[in-house]
């Protein structure tokens, strides 16, 4: 298990959706080799839902739901985090539907 | 188009949060955006009561001219507590107005007037501390508070307006009705502009705040393919129950009142721009521990 501090990876203020970028490269290594990872957002004091969708919500798009359930773990979520990261979720499995009903829409010809 | 007649744009005496008395303001203004190099009179001596958004508004357009190459002057108020609260809210300062012989002083219910041209995270951390001092609001149920409204509300701006002027940021709070006011200004493109191209269905102002509240819509989410599209939804969202909200976009007014129930209209002339106010009811945010969301959902 992989701990990571996001206070010491982007700072006390996950503002924006680059800083989550930077944290959805780092999560995505651990997770592609199988290693599990808790996030600890400890000290983080802002956070918004662009931090959340662009770290979290891409990683739906690239994993399983049951696989993230049993290999990513949050620590110190504050409510407005579970609030936020809850809406991103939910948000990624609503785009990762309509990806997934695109490409089975499509033609060989048009992939 | 070159103009030496200074051109008079007059505020209203309720210069509240109430876009339909500026309304008569907002065609004049339309009507000078072409100016450059010309003189543009702000006449506020009838101004009676100003809040968030009317101080928000005189300070974009004034902002806008100035940065437009035009001399800009100002008719000061009348009424000598509505000019003490611009001075306190550093209406004045920001635009390098000498006041000499009155002395400003911070205020307790409200927060400096401010223009971001990014997220910012100290007048983040700045305002998170005036809600808890001044407001009686535990800190990281204020820090909570900024992260769900106040920095939603920003990012749609940076994310998506063009603002050539940024945004302006204006809040106080309100004691006696307990209840918290932000407004967040912005001459951009506006939703219609932003969301147009990508949801050609969309007709008019009120439709693009219709669908902007939505659930991920969002230009950037169907130009990169990527999960984007919940910042104003998550506001919305979290508001019901806990205050109300409006969003004035071009000709656009949508407004959820605390049950959550939406009232639309067309507004006979535009805000060239967007503009969110929010009215949070201090007592209701106290339970904000107790959201009750579970993570992944089923």
């Amino acid at each position: 298990m992989q701990d990571l501090k996001i206070k010491e990876i982007v700072g006390d203020k996950c503002t924006g959706y680059n800083e989550g970028k930077r944290l959805f490269t780092i999560l995505d290594s651990f997770l592609s080799k199988g290693i599990s990872v808790n996030v600890d957002m400890d000290g983080v004091v802002f956070a918004s839902s662009s931090f959340f969708n662009a770290a979290f919500g891409e990683l739906i798009l690239k994993y399983d739901i049951p696989f993230l359930r049993e290999r990513l773990k949050f620590d110190k979520l504050s409510n407005k985090d579970k609030f936020l990261l809850s809406k991103s979720i939910s948000l990624a499995k609503k785009v990762k539907e309509e990806s997934t009903s695109d490409f089975s829409k499509a033609t060989p010809a048009s992939i | 188009m070159i103009i030496h007649t200074p051109i008079f744009l007059k505020f209203p005496s309720q210069s509240g949060n109430d876009i339909f008395h500026y309304i008569s303001l907002l065609s004049e203004f339309n009507e000078t955006l072409n100016i450059t190099n010309g003189n543009i009179l702000f006449d506020c001596e009838d101004i009676q009561f100003i809040r968030p958004f009317g101080i928000n508004l005189l300070s974009a357009m004034i902002f806008y001219h100035l940065q437009h190459g035009n001399k800009v002057l100002i008719k000061g108020t009348k009424d000598s507590s509505v000019h003490k609260y611009l001075l306190d809210q550093g209406f004045f300062q920001e635009f390098n107005i000498e006041q000499e012989h009155v002395t400003s002083m911070p205020r307790s219910t409200s927060v400096a007037l401010r223009r971001l041209e990014g997220v910012d995270g100290t007048y983040l951390d700045n305002i998170a501390n005036w809600l808890n001092f001044n407001g009686d609001i535990p800190l990281r149920v204020a820090q909570d508070l900024v992260s769900i409204s106040l920095l939603e509300a920003i990012n749609n701006v940076f994310d998506h307006s063009q603002s050539s002027i940024g945004c302006y940021i204006s809040a106080q709070a309100y004691h006696k009705q307990n209840q918290l006011s932000l407004s967040i200004l912005d001459f951009g493109i506006g939703l219609l502009n932003s969301l147009k191209p990508f949801y050609p269905d969309i007709e008019d102002d009120v439709e693009a705040i219709n669908k902007a509240v939505l659930e991920g819509v969002s230009s950037k989410r169907k130009l990169e393919k990527r999960v984007r599209g919940v910042g104003l939804t998550n506001i919305s969202g979290f508001l019901k129950n806990r205050g109300s909200m409006g969003i004035i976009s071009y000709k656009g007014y949508w407004f959820q009142n605390h049950e959550g129930t939406i009232n639309t209209r067309m507004l006979s002339c535009p805000l060239k721009g967007t503009c969110v106010n929010l009215y949070i009811d201090k007592q209701s945010i106290l339970d904000i521990s107790d959201m009750g969301e579970e993570v992944w959902g089923e």
